[in-house]
């Protein structure tokens, strides 16, 4: 029941966010701003983990396919595979809930604690719309190209670790990754990071945006949204595997 | 002129606000009194819109604000200005950003013409060289006036301000009174002050409702209000040992 009331308010929630903006100059000016506060400045965090996870699987897969059956090319086609189709678009969401969910969750909490949610309410703007719309928006638009990056950088991070380790020729590395290349696959992990962008932004606006008390409960909301945003990627990224894969 | 009529709140079994009725005029500064949580904020919230009341009418020049449609509500928003208790000012923003908010989303107004009037607004509050520093470096009587400047920005036809002078020194406090009276006058709105400050009363206090336990049990001017003989009224005003010798002195 309770479930269902929160499935409730969200979708409402969601219908006030997307409603008509007061002024599109301010409204494409605020979609700018919120593209380099949540995409740009999340490239470090981005390219640092997807590095270290594609180094990672690169030497995991290698020293699971030692013994010579399997073919040492296998490696790179393993960490392709893997990189594109689960790790750089669920991982990187995960990793992403945790900065930018609960840095939104945490901003719009504060704001309505200290009344400035009703101050622009009371100027007659839609708050809603106003502040979360362009973080939506921004993160829908600049996720796949975070993903794209993260993909880019995981295989190089795979070829990095297993060349510098000798557990995989530069060329067995470059023929896996390669070999049975399926464009669908890349454009199966996009669509997840559109889905999982739009998730990563609305479920901690909404948790924040409906804060009431004091800076407890916007503690409790930022951690709520986390946890309730991985929840909700997870389960999704389940739906959309089924829906798309099979 | 805004007049609210069988004003009644509730949250849960708790009413908060009881059957209230009464005339903010024009061109005064009209004060709400009562103890904390007599429903001040609760009443100001119904009026503003913030929080739909269980019934009763809210008007603003004759027009009922719940029967208006979002459009129209957000139009009148537009004519409100509001001073919140802690200014509520937005932490991001700078002073000049924070003034000129409202103006860069409703007014079709050049940058120049929007400097200009920020410039205007800072000036009426008497706050100079503040304009690129951001609230957590402004005291509280500094965020009060910022608070004022944005309020009056888009020349606002009703003014509403919530304890403008809490957690100020008396000095500043008398300050801020007297600017959102001077303000009431010049520009002829209706202002609505939330107080628990007796000095606010007796400074500026030209139509004063007092709420006690969500009714209203008085209301009048600054010159009636130490003659009342209201039991709640008198409970509240000569709380102080300060306001007990004023009553002694002109005994």
């Amino acid at each position: 029941m309770k479930f269902l009331y929160s499935l409730g308010s969200y979708t409402i929630f969601l219908n006030k966010v997307f409603s008509r903006p007061e002024k599109w100059k301010m409204f494409r000016q605020n979609i700018l701003d919120e593209m380099i506060n949540l995409g740009v400045n999340s490239l470090p965090i981005v390219a640092i983990i997807s590095f270290f996870m594609g180094a990672v699987i690169t030497i995991q897969t290698a020293s699971n396919t030692g013994g010579g059956i399997i073919p040492l090319y296998t490696v790179g086609f393993a960490v392709r595979e893997s990189v594109i189709l689960e790790f750089s678009p669920t991982i990187v969401a995960l990793i992403l809930v945790g900065k930018i969910g609960s840095s939104i969750s945490s901003q719009l909490g504060t704001m309505r604690v200290t009344e400035q949610i009703d101050a622009i309410e009371i100027m007659g703007i839609n708050s809603a719309s106003f502040l979360v719309q362009p973080k939506i928006i921004a993160l829908v638009l600049l996720n796949p190209f975070l993903i794209t990056l993260s993909i880019f950088l995981s295989i190089g991070g795979g070829f990095v670790a297993g060349v510098g380790t000798g557990a995989i020729t530069p060329y067995d590395y470059e023929y896996g990754i390669q070999y049975d290349f399926e464009a669908f696959d890349y454009a199966y992990s996009m669509i997840k990071s559109v889905v999982f962008g739009f998730v990563i932004t609305s479920v901690p606006a909404y948790f924040g945006y409906h804060v009431k008390g004091g800076s407890m409960e916007v503690a409790k909301a930022s951690t709520k949204s986390v946890v309730q945003s991985s929840i909700v990627i997870l389960g999704l990224n389940y739906v959309l595997t089924q829906m798309l894969l099979l | 002129m805004i007049e609210i009529r069988n004003l009644i709140k509730s949250f849960g079994d708790k009413t908060v606000l009881d059957d209230i009725s009464f005339q903010f005029e024009k061109g005064k500064n009209n004060l709400v009194i009562g103890a904390s949580g007599s429903g001040k904020t609760t009443m100001t919230k119904c009026i503003v819109g913030l929080q739909q009341p269980n019934s009763g009418v809210v008007k603003y020049d004759g027009q009922s604000f719940w029967d208006m449609t979002r459009k129209q509500k957000a139009e009148l928003r537009q004519s409100i200005g509001f001073l919140f208790q802690g200014g509520a000012l937005f932490d991001s923003m700078t002073v000049e950003e924070n003034v000129k908010f409202a103006l860069r989303v409703f007014s079709n107004k050049t940058n120049k013409e929007m400097a200009n009037r920020v410039d205007f607004c800072l000036e009426r509050v008497n706050l100079h060289g503040v304009k690129s520093l951001y609230p957590d470096e402004l005291s509280g009587g500094m965020k009060k006036r910022v608070g004022i400047a944005r309020a009056i920005s888009m020349k606002p036809k009703y003014l509403f301000c919530d304890e403008p002078n809490s957690g100020l020194d008396p000095q500043t406090a008398i300050l801020i009174d007297q600017l959102i009276s001077e303000i009431t006058y010049e520009y002829n709105i209706t202002t609505m002050v939330i107080t628990h400050d007796m000095n606010s009363v007796l400074e500026i206090g030209d139509n004063i409702m007092f709420l006690h336990q969500g009714k209203k049990f008085w209301n009048g001017s600054k010159t009636d209000i130490l003659n009342t003989e209201n039991k709640e009224l008198t409970d509240f005003i000569y709380a102080s040992n300060f306001m007990k010798a004023i009553r002694d002195k002109a005994k």
